[in-house]
């Protein structure tokens, strides 16, 4: 049984009765037991699996009415809530905590007959981009294991690329879907802020971050995007833009669609490799109909410094949250005082959320806050009106996803600020809120290449639909593991 | 800029213990030198971003049981209180 098919051939292979819910999930869980010793995506594993495949296959048998998904397994990033599978934001602070309910995004993919398969490895609160900051040890690439497979939704992008489930959620706060997407090579996509509901993701930097869903082609981001996306009584943020189906049309290609490269984003500092697969995307785009032209956002190279400063804020401010009353690490108060023990409790935290939580309170402390949160706030609106400018003149954006190959595991562990750099061409989707996508261009040096699109505002489909033309002209090779 | 006194009292006001605020102080201080960069932009006018929400969507003004006993996942209960460390 091949495992690497997508979500519509899977569909259409239990409809026609060739395959069962049961035999996938079997297969995929005897998959996920030979390469996750040396790949670690998952944090935990669902142990019901196979009886709710089997339970999905008899209600197949009894004719009874299913959910689009028919028990297709899924992975899930472990900092969104899933009832009774435990939920530990890869943190020793929640090693243990099993949430009471199940986040939106949850409930829909239940509700639609998917199958839950494992929580997904990330780093500590999602704050990091390459997964070596989880608490239980990195996820290694499945392209090559001695290298990052990007991050923070590090695990969701390895169990994509490594065939141990066949989609994934994960969150995006500063190209957390986008950067593992890129560097594993499957698709992964950032939706517009306000699109999907966030109620049960475990929050780091409320104004910033949304869930997005990775997976091996844009048809079957398109197919997930339809079921989780839409308003949400539970997260006042979410926006009711009338259900559009994404999966339809996704073939009407880009002719006569004006694609804009972002200059800043292709010259210095970007690899000579992830420079020639941009020139050859644009190429591509334009043998397809679409015409391109250069763009400059001069306020791009701001960008690092001002989500850092706000993103830490935000992240110092929530995490006030884990002071061991309401959420934390497990120990008796016996013989603490108060502030003690709460301290003692938050030594727990890894060092990249550490440094966060200092990083955030620095900036909003007094006498700071002028000099870099207020200006982050501002710089965070001249990006957004500069993006607004630039979608009155093209239809999308274009950039490499990541300026770099992926790199060896620990190389860059010791220099955060590296670490953030990294993050200089997805940030500007997140401090404006506008959709962008990832997608597995080519493979350089054994290694995978993303190209990154961006739309305007809630322009899903058109994002989609020039990301499925994209797709469409590459033939790149299986995952080698 | 950053020294361990500014560690200390941040990690005072955040109250994390922090073993090895040497480790810290360099980082810190690299990341905020980064964030200088912010000082040198050029902006015109005042203007924060605005955020416009709708209005329309809002729940009704019902009471909805959680269908869950949360009490039951608290650990350090001791019938239904929760016990906290003193405060002196």
């Amino acid at each position: 049984m091949n495992l690497a098919i997508s979500i519509s051939q899977y569909v259409q292979q239990i409809r026609d009765g060739v395959l069962s819910s049961e035999e996938f999930v079997a297969k995929t869980l005897e998959r996920i037991n030979k390469v996750d010793k040396t790949l670690h995506a998952f944090i935990s594993i669902n142990e019901n699996a196979l009886e709710q495949a089997k339970q999905i296959d008899k209600k197949l048998k009894g004719k009874e009415k299913l959910g689009a998904c028919l028990g297709m397994p899924i992975s899930i990033k472990d900092n969104i809530c899933t009832k009774g599978i435990k939920t530990t934001c890869a943190s020793k602070m929640l090693e243990d905590f099993v949430a009471p309910y199940d986040a939106t995004v949850i409930s829909k993919l239940k509700s639609q007959d998917a199958i839950i398969i494992g929580k997904a490895n990330l780093d500590e609160f999602a704050m990091g981009s390459t997964t070596e900051f989880s608490y239980f040890g990195p996820s290694r690439n499945p392209w090559n294991p001695d290298y990052v497979p990007g991050g923070s939704s590090g695990g969701s992008g390895v169990s994509v690329s490594a065939l141990e489930c066949i989609a994934s959620l994960g969150s995006d706060t500063g190209g957390s879907v986008r950067s593992p997407a890129s560097f594993c090579s499957v698709v992964g996509l950032k939706p517009t802020y306000g699109l999907i509901s966030r109620y049960g993701l475990v929050s780091f930097a409320n104004s910033i971050e949304q869930i997005g869903p990775l997976a091996r082609t844009v048809e079957d981001v398109a197919f997930i995007l339809n079921i989780i996306a839409g308003h949400d009584l539970h997260d006042n943020t979410t926006i009711d833009t009338g259900k559009p189906d994404y999966a339809k049309d996704l073939d009407v290609g880009v002719s006569g669609k004006k694609i804009g490269i972002i200059s800043e984003m292709v010259g210095d500092g970007v690899d000579k490799d992830v420079q020639s697969a941009t020139k050859d995307a644009m190429s591509r785009f334009e043998k397809l109909g679409a015409e391109c032209v250069s763009i400059s956002l001069d306020s791009a190279k701001h960008s690092v410094a001002a989500y850092y400063t706000l993103a830490s804020a935000e992240a110092s401010s929530n995490l006030a949250r884990f002071d061991n009353l309401r959420y934390g690490f497990d120990f008796s108060v016996e013989g603490y005082e108060y502030n003690q023990y709460i301290s003692k409790a938050r030594s727990n935290f890894g060092p990249e959320v550490t440094r966060r939580m200092l990083l955030g309170t620095f900036v909003l402390s007094a006498g700071y806050y002028g000099k870099y949160y207020q200006k982050a706030q501002k710089v965070r609106s001249l990006i957004k009106s500069q993006l607004a400018e630039s979608f009155k003149k093209v239809d999308l954006l274009l950039a490499p996803t990541i300026p770099i190959l992926p790199f060896k595991i620990g190389e860059k562990i010791d220099d955060p600020l590296k670490i953030y750099l990294l993050d200089i061409n997805t940030i500007i989707a997140n401090l404006s809120g506008i959709p962008a996508i990832s997608v597995p261009f080519a493979i350089a040096k054994g290694l995978p290449i993303g190209i990154q699109l961006f739309a305007n505002s809630f322009q899903e489909k058109q994002l989609l639909q020039a990301a499925h033309a994209l797709q469409q002209t590459t033939n790149l090779p299986g995952v080698p593991i | 800029m950053v020294d361990r006194k500014e560690i200390e009292h941040l990690s005072n006001l955040i109250k994390i213990e922090i073993l090895n605020p040497q480790k810290y102080i360099t980082q810190v201080e690299k990341i905020l030198n980064y964030f200088e960069l912010l000082d040198k932009v050029v902006i015109k006018t005042d203007d924060l971003l605005r955020q416009e929400l709708t209005l329309d969507k809002l729940r009704e003004d019902k009471f909805v049981p959680f269908e869950d006993n949360l009490i039951e996942n608290l650990k350090k209960t001791k019938e239904n209180f929760v016990r906290a460390p003193k405060m002196v």
